[in-house]
């Protein structure tokens, strides 16, 4: 019984089915010798199929464990999203806030420069409040970020044990890149990247 | 000045708007994307565009094609403010003919900087 290996899965389970179609034609009378050598063909036929039952069950092991957790993990980063949006409303409101009491205290229309002072600190102090959206919001992002990392071993895992080559994948993703304008829709960059600083950008502009 | 302030992100366009209310600019104008976009672009007269690039149903850059596209709009200064920052996208943005390019996130003095650049 063959373990899994680099192998291919593929050529494997070919393999496997090719041999219990010989011996099975074999043993149904196609060239029948004796009882004992149809029965040693039997085994053969027979640890074929146990080796392709082992490598269809491992598979489907890894599958299994692809399955959708108990959590959305897009639920979770939807509420990122509700919880960060939130946060920086809350926060530009209070600096708004803020910056009106100052500017009343700056150009001398305020009416009463204590409760404006007062106004200042108070959307200050909000402010530091609203940060603590990140305690929340990091929570949720670290447990994704887990499961990203569990399902990632489990895909790597599955990829050898059906023998996709490298190229495969390589081909496919080509062939599903986007074209023309959608190819410039990358997202935010690092400098790693390939992201620009805008003094960079500003020498590229000209 | 009538700016059109352009952006997915409700944050982000109170952001700028914030900005420019504090450089001076208070006629301000918002767009949730490039179609609404060009809708406000096509029945008002803008000073200049401030628009970010990664939204739906019309990018920033498909916006500024129309802008340029379009005789009577084409020369309305256009701003792109993105965090696409790759090279690819600032050429891109050039040969479309963005006035200027500004990468995500980036400060008051930036803005203002280019602004000036923009419309002197």
């Amino acid at each position: 019984m063959s373990e899994p290996s680099s192998q291919s899965g593929l050529v494997r389970i070919a393999g496997h089915v090719a041999a219990i179609s010989g011996e099975l034609d074999r043993l149904l009378g196609r060239n029948p010798t004796s009882d004992r050598k149809a029965a040693d063909k039997l085994g053969q036929a027979l640890d074929e199929m146990w080796a392709m039952s082992q490598l269809l069950a491992e598979t489907r092991a890894e599958v299994i464990g692809l399955a959708p957790p108990p959590t959305d993990l897009g639920d979770v980063l939807d509420g990122v999203v509700t919880e960060t949006e939130q946060a920086a409303f809350e926060i530009l409101q209070q600096a708004e806030r803020a910056q009106a009491a100052a500017g009343r205290l700056h150009d001398g229309s305020s009416t009463d420069p204590k409760r404006d002072l007062e106004e200042v600190n108070d959307a200050a102090m909000a402010i530091v409040m609203a940060c603590g959206f990140q305690d929340i919001t990091g929570q949720r992002v670290r447990k994704v970020l887990s499961t990203m990392r569990q399902v990632e071993v489990r895909v790597a895992k599955l990829v050898t044990l059906l023998g996709i080559r490298p190229e495969e994948t390589e081909a496919k993703q080509a062939a599903m890149a986007p074209v023309g304008d959608a190819r410039l829709l990358n997202g935010p960059s690092s400098a790693t990247e390939g992201g620009l600083g805008q003094g960079a950008v500003d020498d590229l502009f000209g | 000045m009538k700016i059109l302030v352009v952006d997915d992100y409700p944050t982000m366009r109170r952001i700028v708007r914030n900005l420019l209310d504090q450089i001076g600019y208070k006629d301000v104008e918002e767009a949730g994307n490039g179609v609404e976009a060009l809708e406000k672009i096509k029945g008002h007269r803008y000073d200049l565009v401030i628009s970010d690039w990664n939204m739906e149903p019309m990018t920033g850059l498909e916006l500024l094609k129309n802008v340029r596209g379009d005789a009577a709009l084409a020369k309305t200064p256009f701003i792109m403010v993105t965090a696409e920052s790759k090279a690819e996208n600032v050429v891109a943005a050039k040969q479309a003919g963005a006035s200027q390019y500004i990468v995500k996130p980036f400060t008051a003095e930036t803005l203002k900087a280019k602004i000036a650049s923009v419309v002197g």
